[in-house]
């Protein structure tokens, strides 16, 4: 039993990582319904802007990463700069290390599974330093901190201090809210729900933002909503009119009717694709003509395997970002770098744009035309997706505890047989179906996902796609539990009679 | 035949079989659970990510310290904008 293991390592860190408590008794439903909300309402104040920053700084910040961030509820020049990309990455490569057994580590004990998960947690905040000083070093800020000239004055440490102290404290915080989630105080899971919960915010404020922004290298200004501002700008001159709708679906600074209209298809179809399921006829073996079907649905991993996959992409650009700018940073000659990735900024959006590289073949174009214009690139990028997604939702359906032989176990405890089938071979049954649901569905998804990005998505159909799928999820769970507690709640008594 | 080489009834014949269909099962059955869901201790489930779901050694703190203190931290930002803001009016 000698040897050493990378899980004892974090023996030494458990003193000083928080740990939410278990609830001492049943939470009830009307108490989850408020640690939903209250928490919700306070991830989402995390959108207040960093301190130390110019005013706007959203849109004066050279960003890289504008592609994702909408996927990982990351906000420009707020506390969420990090989002939820910290916690995501933390949990993707902890259970996929120990699906696939590529880390020692015996789930049936309670110690290991404590030891599993502090690892979670300590990985997760280990990523937000390290994702912090990355920015912050690669001079993510420089151009917007608050009294600072880049090219005359020295290192501003202070106001970096402030800054990694800020987004660094909040990503904190978001992890012990999702851990408030987990720990079954909340509906759904905390990832899934906060991220539901920013896309629907950001959808509306999309289209329908009040707040007038000042547009960058011009003397005018807009609003941030797509429609608001086609309506604000309305005209009865008809070359204006025309101007101003082209406007309201090209403009790059602020979200654009295009990025809507795409984000309302995806909507569409992925409920259309939630509909799709195998119904499997069930009978009691211990209750005689007690039928029932259980049903697999073609989304069987939900959104998981897309939500991996850009994990996946959006950890390479990053890292990518900080190794360019070290690189840059220490003198390299710059056609080495260039093989990395080479940045151009774009006057419009102020969005640092790949324009070669290896970053470049696993990024997605910002319009419909570049991607046009750019083949190789555009196919690369699909391949990548689809396949990642894939595998990933067929080694997602056997580790995630819902696969064939969890499934059958879970039959036999209940006295569950499929009809016309023996005991042994309902496995074998399963199996026919849960891994071919497991993988279509993650083909599709990730193709209606592909398909938003190729048109100029820019991140905003994958997380529509993402938050669909999850409050799907979550709204089962929500009516699971508002039929156990047989009406006797507040809150349905209070708002039942609508 | 003596004693020693009775068959059991039913089941495999050869003695070579019957010990890979025995070793076969206790793989099965001692193989590790790939997830915490699967250990039956709740977790991720196919389409929802769970990371924290044991009450591990640690820190202890309530739910609602934590909330009170995210809420602080907010302020705490709110107060140093509100500052920046009054001090830059006045200077």
């Amino acid at each position: 039993m000698s040897g050493f293991r990378l899980l004892d390592l974090i023996k030494f860190f458990l003193p000083i990582l928080p740990e939410v408590e278990f609830p001492y008794e049943r939470i009830s439903f009307d108490e989850r319904i408020v640690f939903t909300v209250g928490s919700g309402i306070i991830f989402l104040f995390g959108q207040l802007p960093i301190y130390g920053l110019v005013s706007n700084a959203q849109f004066k910040i050279e960003d890289p990463f504008f592609n994702y961030r909408n996927v990982f509820a990351m906000e420009k020049g707020s506390l969420l700069e990090l989002g939820l990309l910290p916690a995501i990455t933390a949990a993707f490569i902890w259970q996929l290390a120990v699906g696939l057994k590529l880390i020692n580590v015996n789930l049936g004990l309670v110690q290991d599974r404590e030891l599993f998960q502090s690892g979670q947690k300590l990985t997760s905040f280990l990523l937000a330093i390290g994702y912090a000083a990355g920015l912050i070093y690669s001079g993510y800020y420089d151009s917007v901190i608050q009294g600072y000239d880049p090219l005359t004055d020295g290192l501003p440490i202070g106001w970096y201090v402030f800054i990694f102290f800020q987004i660094v404290g909040w990503s904190f915080f978001t992890t012990l809210l999702i851990e408030i989630f987990d720990k079954g105080y909340s509906f759904g899971s905390g990832i899934l729900c906060f991220l539901t919960l920013q896309t629907a915010t950001n959808f509306v404020r999309d289209l329908v933002g009040l707040e007038i922004f000042p547009i960058i290298n011009s003397n005018k200004s807009e609003s941030y909503g797509a429609l608001f501002n086609l309506i604000r700008s309305f005209s009865f001159d008809l070359t204006v009119l025309k101007q101003n709708i082209l406007n309201a679906f090209t403009r790059s600074q602020f979200p654009n009717l295009t990025q809507f209209y795409i984000s309302l298809l995806s909507i569409f179809v992925v409920i259309g694709l939630q509909n799709f399921r195998i119904e499997i006829p069930i009978r009691s073996t211990k209750v005689r003509a007690m039928n029932n079907v259980y049903p697999i649905r073609l989304l069987y991993c939900g959104a998981l395997p897309l939500l991996f996959t850009y994990t996946i992409i959006t950890n390479i650009q990053i890292f990518g970002y900080f190794l360019v700018n070290i690189l840059t940073k220490f003198n390299i000659s710059s056609e080495l770098v260039a093989l990395l990735g080479k940045y151009q900024i774009e006057a419009f959006s102020n969005d640092l744009q790949l324009k070669s590289g290896v970053l470049f073949y696993l990024s997605n174009s910002s319009t419909f035309i570049s991607s046009i214009l750019s083949p190789i690139r555009s196919v690369i990028y699909v391949a990548f997706v689809v396949i990642i997604s894939t595998w990933f939702a067929q080694q997602w359906s056997y580790i995630s505890g819902a696969s064939p032989k969890d499934t059958s176990k879970q039959f036999k405890e209940q006295g569950i047989s499929i009809a016309g089938k023996r005991d042994v071979s309902i496995t074998k049954e399963l199996s026919r179906v849960i891994p071919v649901a497991a993988v279509s569905g993650a083909f599709s998804l990730s193709v209606l996902a592909v398909a938003g990005e190729i048109l100029g998505g820019l991140g905003k159909g994958v997380s529509i796609i993402v938050g669909v799928c999850s409050a799907f999820g979550i709204l089962e769970e929500f009516m699971i539990e508002y039929q156990q507690t047989g009406g006797n709640s507040q809150f349905s008594g209070a708002f039942g009679g609508l | 035949m003596s004693s020693s080489s009775a068959q059991a009834p039913g089941g495999l014949r050869s003695a070579v079989k019957r010990k890979s269909t025995a070793e076969k099962k206790a793989q099965n059955s001692n193989a590790l659970p790939l997830s915490t869901r699967s250990a039956g201790a709740g977790g991720s489930s196919s389409t929802m990510m769970k990371l924290f779901t044991d009450e591990a050694q640690g820190l202890r703190v309530d739910p609602l310290v934590v909330l009170f203190l995210a809420v602080g931290f907010i302020f705490s930002v709110i107060i140093l904008h509100v500052f920046a803001k009054i001090t830059g009016k006045f200077t």
